[in-house]
């Protein structure tokens, strides 16, 4: 749908990773010990610019209070990172990471400065 | 998940046949190269040149086996496209791997 919108393919590249990260998580963290739940994906393009939303109804999650991962040290295997990658390169293909709760409904968003200009 | 290898003296080249090293293919990606390096190899180049996209859990299973062999530099990548290279940037992980463009420059790296 990106592509459609005739958004560049550079850029649909990086939230296409950024997507695949954020429903990775849910996959892997949202729902654990508890019931299969709700995964769902909003994409809204406005006079603002580029909204990517993942939601979810499962374990709160805010990604902003999580540190980024250590600066690796040739010389020191233990900063080698093996993880915690996923946020830092969700936050790179964007220009905002939202995080709110309400209720039961966790939204995760990226919002992208990109506006969406209407045809004259 | 497609892998091809061969030896250029100690040294090891494995070819990912993959377009997506992503987390669906991370966990068999970590397992052979475990493999790899329990057969004895110490030494691995890892030809990247067919792969479009790498995920987080994707470079978090390099970073594994650069880590089980032990040593920073006995891990060269060759072959990236723009997009994974970009990656390896973010990551900062261009500080540990050596990462050049083709087979050759990456065995004469490793000397062989």
């Amino acid at each position: 749908m990106l592509t459609e919108w005739g958004l560049p393919s550079d850029r649909v590249a990086a939230w296409e990773m950024a997507v695949s990260e954020l429903t990775t998580n849910v996959f892997r963290h949202s729902y654990k010990n508890l019931s299969p739940g709700v995964l769902g994906l909003s994409l809204n393009w406005d006079d603002t610019g580029l909204t990517i939303s993942v939601i979810d109804e499962g374990h709160p999650f805010d990604p902003n209070l999580v540190p980024p991962p250590p600066d690796p040290d040739p010389a020191d295997p233990r900063t080698w990172p093996e993880g915690g990658m996923g946020l830092m390169m969700v936050r790179s293909a964007g220009d905002d990471l939202r995080y709110a709760s309400t209720g039961k409904r966790n939204v995760l968003s990226l919002f992208t400065a990109l506006p969406r200009v209407s045809p004259a | 998940m497609h892998i091809e290898t061969n030896n250029h003296g100690d040294v090891l080249v494995v070819k990912l046949f993959e377009s997506r090293l992503d987390s669906y293919v991370a966990t068999d990606f970590r397992d052979a190269m475990d493999g790899f390096i329990s057969q004895g190899s110490e030494r691995i180049v890892l030809d990247l040149s067919k792969v479009e996209f790498v995920d987080s859990s994707g470079l978090g299973a390099i970073v594994t086996t650069q880590k089980r062999l032990g040593r920073a530099r006995d891990l060269v990548i060759c072959g990236p496209c723009e997009t994974v290279m970009r990656l390896f940037k973010l990551a900062r992980l261009d500080k540990i791997f050596q990462i050049v463009n083709t087979e050759d420059q990456a065995l004469t790296v490793l000397e062989v």
